[in-house]
């Protein structure tokens, strides 16, 4: 049995719901959840917003010192640092389940996944870079990025259920306990530049480079799109897209295809357009304005930093001393 | 025809000459280049090694490149170009093995044990860390996943693709500059094994100890032979020991964890000494230099509590 799962807030149930749907179309045999870093207890929904989905909330899945961690971090850290626990949790719960695919909510998934489940009878996980060929400007995101936050991107992996890869997610679950921070000085980006580590640690990891594979914007100079008169879509000609990742695109703003990005416009990429319109009329459909209203319990209202002219006034002294103090 | 190579200016010119020494003494068949990035007189190379200045190669825009950074940054951006150089320059080379000037060897490298790839890296670890040491998992994000003194090239396979867009993203991206992605050619080589399909990582444990690795590597002597998890000892790296490394240089108290290599270290600075003459006064060439002042250990730890004391006063929460 495969499992697919992804993480999300009930302000993204709408992306949620789109992966899902996706999935039941084209993977019907692959069990779906939803993560939630969030609380039902005193949420309704109206009777068309009712997930189809089963919604497995964030405390319910015996994260020990859960709540040091929501208080360690901000909602983003919290998101992602959740996600090997939930790896964790599925092996565990559903002993029959040999192989966990996670996808980040704003995927849609187009295809079976036939080639990635055969590709996990032969390696312990799957992973795709960021980018699979260089990328020659220096505009946002460049390789330096990548350098600095991940060469593979944790919007998806894979893991099939053995000791080498249960002894990894419990590394993994170790290090994000603690360190899912974005402190790039220190070599952090929440989750995903940890995934580095996974080719060495496990040999046998498998990096995808089919560019039906997550395809993103990060991706998008080496990657173009086409639709055949049957509605399949393909990538560079002749690789159907298996997923596409929608991250940063926001239905109300749909002429933006990503806030992350300075590369591409939407307009220029007319081979993308088909694409996008999926997504919207998807999200539209699945309630995106409905959800979105929902506040997450787990964010923390901002803090109150007070007498900041007596701090600045303190760190004056010390940055002094810093600058006579440091060397190369 | 295997050539090894490797890239210096004067800080480190006799450590190349005994890596070359090493080089020729175990493998004396192959060809050993020392790229100099530097131009002061100095007494001639031992006659099996070869000196190939950085003006040979004629890197476009030289000038901007040497102004652009610190001499320590410039000869690691330059390692690429003169890889490059040497395998346009070389048809007969089958094998390029670069090394960095701080290793040495001490057998010859069992070539047949290695993976057979287009492109053969070091990992800096292949498992978790021990949580006790004072290097951790998160420094290795930082610096990257590969050792770039040390790794192995087949010229005539699609790895040399690798080298031409090596070379030009450290023209001007190969600065010490871990906030911003960079830690000179290191960090570039985590896209290696994307670009090359054909990479292997290099794990036998008796490659490439170093500061990096001891931790996580038993070293033995037995009958005299040092042994590294009871395989004999290939190369090591002492890379932040003999002189500033930008990495290394802040883990020189992993030594202490380790006795074996602290005597390895000792041997490799007695044997340096008969490299003396190759030493050259005042500074490099080329590159900017850096204000390394007395005691950087010490500053760097009291850099480092002070800046855990800004961020506590901008942090504190004042209750009213």
């Amino acid at each position: 049995m495969t499992i697919a799962f992804t993480i999300c807030s009930i302000n993204y149930l709408a992306q949620a719901r789109t992966l899902g749907e996706s999935l039941a179309a084209t993977n019907p045999d692959i069990k779906y959840f939803v993560g939630l870093v969030d609380r039902l207890e005193g949420v309704s929904f109206d009777e068309s917003y009712r997930p189809a989905f089963p919604l497995v909330e964030i405390h319910a899945i015996g994260i020990e010192g859960f709540q040091e961690m929501c208080d360690r971090y901000n909602i983003t850290e919290l998101n992602t640092a959740v996600k090997p626990f939930y790896f964790t949790y599925f092996f565990e719960k559903y002993p029959e389940a040999d192989k966990v695919i996670y996808f980040d909510p704003d995927i849609i998934v187009y295809q079976p996944l036939t080639h990635l489940l055969q590709t996990l009878d032969t390696h312990e996980a799957v992973v795709t870079p960021h980018v699979c060929t260089p990328i020659e400007d220096q505009k946002t995101p460049n390789e330096l990025h990548h350098l600095n936050t991940g060469v593979f991107n944790l919007g998806f992996v894979a893991f099939k259920k053995t000791a080498q890869t249960e002894k990894y997610i419990k590394w993994w679950e170790e290090k994000l306990r603690y360190e899912c921070l974005i402190a790039l000085c220190d070599g952090l980006f929440v989750d995903q530049n940890w995934m580095n580590f996974l080719p060495l640690f496990i040999d046998n990891t498998y990096i995808e480079r089919d560019p039906g594979y997550n395809a993103a914007y990060w991706n998008l100079h080496e990657r173009q799109f086409s639709v055949d008169q049957n509605g399949i879509h393909y990538v560079n000609e002749d690789h159907p897209v298996v997923f596409f990742h929608y991250s940063g695109y926001d239905p109300a703003k749909p002429a933006i295809l990503s806030k992350y990005q300075d590369r591409f416009e939407l307009s220029e990429r007319q081979d993308m357009q088909p694409l996008f319109d999926i997504y919207r009329n998807s999200l539209i459909r699945n309630g995106n304005e409905y959800y979105r209203r929902f506040p997450c319990c787990y964010i923390k209202p901002p803090k109150v930093l007070r007498y900041q002219r007596v701090r600045k006034f303190l760190k004056k002294r010390v940055e002094y001393l810093i600058e006579k103090i440091d060397t190369i | 025809m295997n050539i090894f190579f490797t890239v210096c200016n004067r800080t480190e010119l006799p450590n190349a000459i005994a890596l070359g020494s090493s080089v020729k003494k175990y493998h004396p068949d192959a060809q050993m280049i020392i790229g100099w990035v530097d131009e002061a007189p100095v007494p001639s190379l031992p006659e099996e090694m070869l000196r190939l200045s950085v003006k040979l190669i004629s890197i476009p825009g030289w000038a901007t490149m040497y102004e652009r950074y610190y001499d320590f940054e410039l000869v690691a951006a330059c390692r690429p170009w003169f890889a490059h150089y040497i395998l346009q320059t070389n048809p007969e080379c089958s094998r390029l093995v670069f090394l960095s000037p701080t290793t040495v060897l001490y057998q010859a490298i069992p070539f047949t044990d290695l993976p057979e790839a287009d492109l053969q890296l070091t990992p800096h670890i292949t498992q978790p860390l021990p949580l006790t040491i004072e290097l951790d998992d998160k420094r290795i994000l930082n610096i990257g996943m590969y050792h770039a003194g040390a790794w192995i090239l087949q010229h005539g396979t699609e790895a040399e693709k690798l080298l031409d867009w090596w070379k030009q993203r450290t023209y001007d991206r190969a600065h010490f500059d871990l906030c911003q992605g960079m830690c000179m050619d290191q960090l570039w080589l985590n896209f290696a094994p994307v670009w090359i399909r054909n990479t292997a990582r290099i794990n036998l444990p008796g490659w490439h100890l170093g500061l990096h690795s001891i931790a996580q590597r038993e070293l033995n002597i037995v009958n005299g032979q040092y042994q590294v998890n009871n395989k004999p000892l290939i190369t090591a790296d002492f890379a932040g020991l003999t002189s500033y490394h930008p990495v290394w240089s802040d883990h020189q108290q992993l030594l202490k964890h380790n006795r074996t290599f602290e005597q390895l270290y000792r041997e490799y600075k007695q044997g340096l000494e008969q490299y003396k003459k190759y030493q050259v006064n005042n500074t490099p060439a080329f590159g900017q230099t850096p204000d390394i002042k007395g005691s950087r250990q010490l500053r760097k730890g009291l850099v480092s509590n002070l800046k855990k004391v800004l961020t506590q006063i901008d942090e504190f929460e004042i209750n009213q």
